[in-house]
C-alpha cells in the first residue's frame, strides 16, 4: 500500500466512484426511451490516460469486463483533443451487440491528457431487419447499423452528416436523439466533476491514488485465490440452439487456477455459427470477470478496477461462438451465450470452491421486442435464481449478467399499443433440493396492432442445472395464442408477425437447486 | 400551551415555550410502549395542544411487525407486490437476499376487472364478482384491506366502486385505496404505497388510541414525511405518511431557524448514533416521490432527506486488502461504543474521544463517563494492523467518517446541480458539532450554523410545523391544452373540497398552493414546480440546471397535478433559559495532523451574544459539543446560537 494510508484510500475511492454513479443518474434522469429511464440498460466509467480502468457504476456486469475491452481497442485509433467524442457499437472493437451504444470523451486538463469518460446505453432500435434490432438474423448487416469507431464530435463541433444519416436509418429517431442528449448530459457531468477533483487535489496525489487502488484490489483478490483449490477444472453446458437449426450448441471452459492468476480458457468452443447467440470475445471476458468479482465480493467490498483484471486471463480462439468476429451476428451472444458462460465457470469452480457456488439460474434474459416502421420497443424477464449453499434461490429476478428492471405496466401500456393480460411468478418451476431454486416469470402479451415481435430466449429445453443432487430448474416456455384459442409452441428463438387480438406468453426458467433433499 | 415531541430510538425530547422561554428536555424512550414516555414526561405540564413526531410506523415496518391485511387487485397482476422491479439488490453477489416481504401470497386477492390506459373499461367489475370477493373477505374475517387496481390513478371507477361495496358489507372495515393514498401511474409503487399504509394502520392507530386516551381534551396532530402535520384522525387513516416523521421534523426546523437568521439557503447536517440525515433546502422544503423504506417504495411526496449509516457509533475495522473502512454496522446504545464501558468495539465515537475532542467527564452534563481507556484499547488493535500508531488511526477513522457524510452531502447538493458553496451548513444532532468544521472545509462551505438546542432539534421543528395535507392525480395532458389542464385542476380542487366536507370543514380554512410534475414528452421522470403562467420557461430552466440542456420545441407533459392545503403556525420569537455553567473555561488538547494542540474548553451557556473566538475550542454543552477548528472563528448570535467561518484558506 506504497504512501497511501489506509483511510486514504477508502476516500479516494468513494471519490472516484462517484463520478460514474453520477454520470449514471444524469443519463437516466433525462433519457427518452423506456429502456434507459425505466429499465436502467446502461453502464458509466472512468479510465485513466493508460486507459486503465479506475472505477464504473455498472448497472449491466455484461458491460463491465467490455468496456475496458473497447477503451483498449480504441484508445490507439485516435489522436485525442479536447471536447471529442468518439461514438462506436462495433462488437468486434471491444462492443457487446449493436443496440449497445457507446460514446468516450476524453479528459483534458491544463492541455495534458488524463482521463476517458464512457457511457454506453442499450438503444432499443438501431436499425436493422427487425424492430428493436433484437431478432432472428443470420448476418450483422441485418441486425441493424454497424458503427465503427468515429468522431461523432470533433473538437465540440458535432458530425452532422454522420448523425443526420445515423437517426434516418432508425425507426424511433426522436427517442433516439432524446438519449443521446441524456448521453451527452451524462458525460458533461462526468467532466465537470473531474475538474472540481482536479482543483482539489493534485494529479499527482491523484494518480498516487489511482494506482494504489488498483494495487488494493488486485491484493485483496489474491486474497481470494489463496482461498481456492488450485488446478485445472472443467464444465461443459449447451444453448439449446442458434435459432436456424435445432442443435445444441456446446459451451466448454478449462479453467486453471495457481496461486497468482486465473486462466479461464474457452478455446475449445465451435466455429461461429449461422444465428445470433456469436458471443463477442468482449462478451466473454465480461462474464469471466462478473464470476470473479462476485466470488471477491464474499471478502468484502472492494472497487472494481483494473487490479484485478491484471489477475485474470481469458483465452479465446477467433471465429469461434465465444470470440465471433465479422459477419456473424451477435444481438443474443450478449445476452443468452454470456449467461452459459457464466454457467460453465461456476460449473467448473464449484469443484475448487464447493462453498461458495451456487446451482444454474435462469440462464436467460428472456429478451422479446416488438414495433413496427415507426416505433420499436425492447424488455428483458427475469426468472428464478439457482439455489445456494445454504439459501433458497430468489424468485423472478434477474441474474448475473443482467440487472434491469421490468418496465411498469402502466407506462408501457400508456406508450405502446400493447396490454399485459398476466405477470405472475411462475410457481413450481424452481428445482427441488434441499434448497430450492427459485421460480421464473410469466408475462403474458396482447398486442393491439399488427406488429413483429421477436424472442430471443434459451433454457427452453435444458432446464438450468443442479449442484450435488439438486434438481434442474424448470425449462422455459414460449407460446403464441392466435385469437384467444390456439395455442401454439415456440422454439427458443423466433421473428414472426402478429395481428390484433393475438397473445404471446413467455414462461421463464426457474433456478437449479441445490443438495439432494 | 403547546408542546411538542419527538420520539426517537433512545430519547424523547420535550420541546415548549413558556412565556416567551425556550424549555426542552429528554428523558429515556421506552420503545416497547413510546406513548408512556411522552404520558410520563409531560405529566407536569399544562397544554392543549400536542404536536408529535413518532417512530411507531418506521419501526413497525423495519421490524416487520404490522398488522395482517387482505390485498386486492386487478386479476392476473397478484404477483406484481411480489416482483416489484425483478431486481437483486446487489449486483456481484451470489448470496444475496430480499429485505423480507410485508406480505405473503395468501394475502393477496385477484379481482377480476380491467382499466386501459386511457381509463377506458376494458373489463367491467360485475356484481356477481363483487359478491364473491366480499364472501371470500367474510371467510378470512380480516377486516383491513387496501386495494389496488390497475390505472386506477386515471380511472378510479372499480375502486370506488367496491370501496362502497366493502363499507355497505362491513362498516367496521379499514380500507386503504390507491386512487386515493397515491393516485399516479406506475403499478409497483402505488401497490406498494398502499400495501404498506394497510400494513402500519393497525399499529399506529392503537399507539394514537392509546394517546388519544390518555391525553382527552387536547389537540394532538401528527408529524408527516412532508414536513407538516395532520390531525389524529388523519394520521390513522393515512399512516404512511407518518414514515420519516422524527427527520421531517428536523428538515423543517432547518428551514425555519435559518430563515430566522436571514439564511434562505441551508444544508442540515443532522448526525447520530448510528446514521446521519442531510437535506438541502434552497429557501423551500425539498421533496422527492423516489423513498424507499427497507428496500420498498413510497412513492407520496417526502422531504428529500439522504441517510447514510455513519453515525457516533459506526465500528471502524480493516478489510483484507488493508482498507480502513467505517460502518455500517453501528454499536448502537448497546453495547455501544468501547468508551460506553461494555464492549471493545473502535467507533466514530471511541476516536473522537482519543483525539480529546469528546471529554470523558463531560458527556451528558457530566452524568455520563466515558472510559478513555478503553477506547485507546480498542484503537490500538486496529492501529497495529494497519501499522499506524493509535492516534493516527483515530484520525484516520474520523476521516474516513467524514467521507461517508460529504459523501451524502454531495448526493443532496452537487448530484443535483446545487454547489454547496453557496449554501450554510446547518449543524445539529448530538454528534454533529465535532465534524462540521472539517465538513465545511472539505466541501468548501463558507459558514456553519449551529443552534444551542441542537441535541432536540427535531422536536424545535415540530413545534413550529404547519398543517399540511397532500392531494395529486396523474392526467398525462400536453402543457398547451389549456382547457384540459384547467378542467383537472378544478377537478383536484373539487376532491380537495369533498374530502374537507366529509370532516366536516371546509377548504376556505386553509392556503392553497397548485404544483405539477412535468416532463418532455417521453422522458421517464418529471420536475415539480409551483403552478404559475410560464410553466415552460421554469421548465426549461429547471431542466437545464438538472441535466445541463433543455429542448426548445419538444412537447412537455403534465403528468400529475398536486394540491397542497396548508395552515400555517405563525413563528414567535423566543429566548434561551439561564442557567448556570457547570465547569469554567480551562486549557485541554487534541491531536490533529499536526501533532498535539492548545484548545480552550468552554461551556456553551458562558458564551454571551456578540461575542467572537477563535478556533480552536471545545464548546460543551449536555448533549453536543462543537469542535471549533483552527482554521475557523465563531460568532454568538441570538440564543447562543453559533456562526462559524473560515477565516482561512
Amino acid at each position: 500500500m506504497e504512501k497511501l494510508k489506509a483511510f486514504q484510500l477508502e476516500i479516494f475511492n468513494k471519490l472516484l466512484a462517484s463520478i460514474p454513479e453520477e454520470m449514471g443518474v444524469v443519463l437516466r434522469r433525462s433519457a427518452f426511451s423506456p429502456n434507459i429511464r425505466e429499465r436502467a440498460d446502461f453502464s458509466c466509467a472512468l479510465f485513466d490516460a493508460k486507459g486503465e480502468l479506475v472505477s464504473q457504476a455498472s448497472h449491466i456486469p455484461v458491460h463491465l469486463g467490455a468496456m475496458p475491452e473497447t477503451m483498449k481497442e480504441i484508445l490507439p485509433l485516435f489522436d485525442w483533443k479536447e471536447e471529442d467524442i468518439v461514438i462506436t457499437n462495433d462488437p468486434f472493437s471491444g462492443g457487446t451487440h449493436l443496440p449497445d451504444i457507446t460514446l468516450i470523451k476524453p479528459f483534458f486538463y491544463q492541455g495534458k491528457l488524463l482521463f476517458f469518460l464512457l457511457v454506453r446505453a442499450h438503444h432499443s432500435d438501431v436499425g436493422g431487419k427487425v424492430p428493436g434490432s433484437m431478432g432472428l438474423c443470420e448476418s450483422l448487416e441485418d441486425e441493424g447499423i454497424r458503427i465503427l469507431p468515429t468522431y461523432l464530435c470533433r473538437e465540440g463541433r458535432l458530425n452532422e452528416a454522420f448523425f443526420k444519416d445515423f437517426l434516418k436509418r432508425v425507426r424511433n429517431p426522436y427517442e433516439r436523439e432524446g438519449d443521446f442528449r441524456a448521453m451527452f448530459s451524462s458525460l458533461e457531468r462526468g467532466k465537470m466533476r473531474l475538474e472540481e477533483l482536479l482543483k482539489r487535489y493534485s494529479q499527482e496525489t491523484l494518480f498516487e491514488a489511482i494506482e494504489a487502488l488498483k494495487n488494493y484490489s488486485e491484493k485483496a483478490f489474491l486474497e481470494l485465490l489463496k482461498r481456492m483449490q488450485k488446478g485445472v477444472f472443467t464444465f461443459t453446458d449447451y444453448l439449446d440452439s442458434d435459432g436456424y437449426e435445432n442443435v445444441d450448441i456446446p459451451i466448454r471452459v478449462k479453467i486453471h487456477l495457481t496461486e497468482d492468476e486465473v486462466v479461464a480458457d474457452f478455446r475449445e468452443n465451435p466455429s461461429q455459427v449461422r444465428g445470433p447467440v456469436n458471443a463477442p470475445r468482449a462478451v466473454t471476458v465480461s462474464a469471466s470477470y462478473y464470476v470473479f468479482i462476485a466470488l471477491l465480493n464474499t471478502l468484502g467490498e472492494f472497487p472494481i478496477n483494473q487490479g484485478i483484471f491484471r489477475r485474470i486471463k481469458v483465452l479465446t480462439k477467433p471465429k469461434t461462438v465465444v470470440s465471433a468476429e465479422y459477419p456473424a451476428p451477435v444481438s443474443a451472444g450478449n445476452v443468452e451465450t454470456s449467461q452459459r458462460i457464466v454457467d460453465v465457470l461456476l460449473g467448473a469452480l464449484h469443484e475448487a470452491i464447493p462453498e461458495l457456488i451456487p446451482a444454474a439460474s435462469c440462464g436467460s434474459m428472456n429478451n422479446i421486442s416488438f414495433g413496427n416502421e415507426e416505433w420499436a420497443y425492447y424488455e428483458t424477464i427475469g426468472g428464478g435464481m439457482g439455489a445456494r449453499p445454504g439459501k433458497d434461490g430468489l424468485s423472478a429476478v434477474h441474474t448475473h449478467m443482467t440487472n434491469t428492471m421490468n418496465t411498469p405496466i402502466e407506462a408501457l401500456e400508456q406508450a405502446f399499443p400493447v396490454r399485459i393480460e398476466r405477470y405472475a411468478i411462475r410457481r413450481g418451476s424452481g428445482g427441488e433440493g434441499k434448497f430450492r431454486g427459485g421460480d421464473g416469470i410469466i408475462r403474458e402479451y396482447l398486442f393491439l396492432e399488427p406488429m413483429v415481435v421477436s424472442l430471443l430466449t434459451d433454457r427452453r429445453r435444458h432446464g438450468p442445472y443442479g449442484l450435488k443432487g439438486g434438481f434442474p430448474g424448470e425449462p422455459g416456455k414460449n407460446y403464441l395464442i392466435k385469437k384467444g384459442i390456439e395455442k401454439i409452441e415456440l422454439s427458443d428463438k423466433n421473428t414472426f408477425k402478429v395481428e390484433p387480438g393475438d397473445k404471446v406468453r413467455i414462461e421463464t426458467p426457474g433456478g437449479g437447486g441445490f443438495e439432494k433433499k | 400551551m403547546k408542546v411538542s415531541v419527538d420520539t426517537g430510538g433512545t430519547f424523547t425530547d420535550i420541546f415548549f415555550l413558556e412565556e416567551g422561554v425556550l424549555k426542552y428536555y429528554k428523558v429515556p424512550s421506552n420503545p416497547k410502549n413510546p406513548a408512556l414516555s411522552i404520558i410520563e414526561s409531560s405529566k407536569s405540564l399544562s397544554f392543549e395542544t400536542l404536536v408529535h413526531g413518532t417512530t411507531v410506523a418506521t419501526n413497525a415496518f423495519l421490524e416487520r411487525k404490522g398488522g395482517k391485511f387482505l390485498l386486492l387487485t386487478t386479476k392476473g397482476f397478484e404477483d406484481v407486490i411480489f416482483i416489484g422491479r425483478q431486481v437483486r439488490p446487489k449486483l456481484y453477489d451470489f448470496f444475496v437476499e430480499k429485505p423480507p416481504h410485508f406480505l405473503t401470497e395468501e394475502e393477496v386477492l385477484g379481482v377480476s376487472e380491467r382499466i386501459g390506459p386511457k381509463g377506458e373499461i376494458i373489463k367491467p367489475l360485475t356484481e356477481e364478482e363483487i359478491k364473491r370477493v366480499l364472501k371470500e373477505i367474510e371467510k378470512r374475517g380480516l377486516l383491513n384491506i387496501a386495494l389496488s387496481f390497475l390505472h386506477s390513478y386515471i380511472n378510479p371507477f372499480h375502486e370506488k366502486l367496491f370501496e362502497i361495496a366493502l363499507r355497505e358489507s362491513f362498516p367496521k372495515v379499514e380500507i386503504s385505496v390507491s386512487s386515493d393514498i397515491l393516485p399516479e401511474f406506475r403499478e409497483y409503487e402505488r401497490t406498494s404505497t398502499t400495501a404498506i399504509n394497510a400494513y402500519l394502520l393497525p399499529v399506529l392507530k392503537k399507539y394514537l388510541d392509546t394517546l388519544e386516551k390518555s391525553f382527552p381534551e387536547k389537540e394532538i396532530f401528527i408529524q408527516q414525511s412532508n414536513g407538516g402535520f395532520i390531525t389524529l384522525d388523519e394520521a390513522k387513516r393515512y399512516a404512511v405518511h407518518t414514515i420519516l416523521s422524527g427527520p421531517a421534523g428536523g428538515a423543517y426546523g432547518g428551514l425555519i431557524f435559518a430563515k430566522s437568521f436571514g439564511f434562505e439557503r441551508v444544508i442540515t447536517f443532522d448526525m447520530g448514533g448510528t446514521s446521519t440525515d442531510v437535506c438541502l433546502l434552497d429557501g423551500a422544503l425539498p421533496f422527492t416521490k423516489e423513498y424507499q423504506i427497507d428496500g420498498f417504495p413510497i412513492g407520496i411526496s417526502v422531504i428529500n432527506i439522504y441517510t447514510v449509516g455513519a453515525g457516533g457509533g459506526s465500528i471502524a475495522h480493516v478489510d483484507v486488502g488493508g482498507a480502513l473502512k467505517v460502518g455500517p454496522i453501528s454499536a448502537g446504545a448497546d453495547p455501544g461504543p468501547a468508551c460506553y464501558g461494555k464492549s471493545l468495539l473502535p467507533t466514530v465515537t471511541d476516536a473522537n474521544l482519543l483525539l480529546g475532542r469528546l471529554l470523558p467527564d463531560k458527556f451528558y452534563g457530566g452524568k455520563i463517563r466515558l472510559d478513555k481507556e478503553r477506547s485507546f484499547r480498542a484503537i490500538s488493535e486496529l492501529a497495529g494492523k494497519i501499522g499506524l500508531s493509535p492516534l493516527e488511526t483515530a484520525l484516520g477513522i474520523v476521516k474516513v467518517a467524514n467521507t461517508h457524510m460529504s459523501k451524502a452531502i454531495s448526493k443532496v447538493s452537487v448530484e443535483k446541480g446545487f454547489d454547496p458553496k453557496e449554501f450554510i451548513l446547518l449543524c445539529f444532532g448530538g454528534a454533529g458539532g465535532l465534524h462540521a468544521c472539517s465538513l465545511a472545509r472539505e466541501l468548501g462551505i463558507l459558514k456553519i450554523l449551529v443552534p444551542k438546542f441542537a441535541g432536540a432539534f427535531s422536536a424545535f421543528g415540530l413545534y413550529f410545523a404547519n398543517y399540511l395535507k397532500d392531494f395529486s392525480k396523474s392526467i398525462f395532458v400536453d402543457l398547451k391544452d389549456i382547457e384540459k389542464l384547467s378542467f383537472y385542476l378544478d377537478q383536484l380542487r373539487k376532491m380537495a373540497q369533498e374530502y374537507y366536507q366529509k370532516r366536516e370543514r371546509s377548504l376556505e380554512e386553509f392556503e392553497m398552493e397548485y404544483l405539477v410534475d412535468l416532463r418532455y414528452k417521453g422522458q421517464g421522470y418529471e420536475i415539480t414546480i409551483p403552478y404559475t403562467e410560464d410553466l415552460k420557461e421554469v421548465f426549461e430552466r429547471d431542466h437545464e440546471r438538472l441535466y445541463g440542456y433543455f429542448l426548445k420545441n419538444y412537447p412537455i407533459e403534465v403528468v400529475t397535478l398536486r394540491l397542497r392545503v396548508r395552515k400555517d403556525t405563525p413563528f414567535e420569537e423566543f429566548r434561551l433559559e439561564e442557567k448556570t455553567s457547570f465547569f469554567s473555561t480551562f486549557e485541554g488538547e487534541v491531536f490533529t495532523e499536526e501533532g498535539f494542540k492548545k484548545v480552550k474548553v468552554i461551556s456553551w451557556e458562558a458564551l454571551r451574544e456578540g461575542e467572537i473566538l477563535k478556533g480552536p475550542a471545545l464548546l460543551i454543552e449536555d448533549f453536543t459539543t462543537f469542535y471549533l477548528e483552527e482554521d475557523f472563528v465563531l460568532k454568538v448570535l441570538k440564543n447562543k446560537t453559533l456562526l462559524v467561518e473560515r477565516w482561512r484558506n
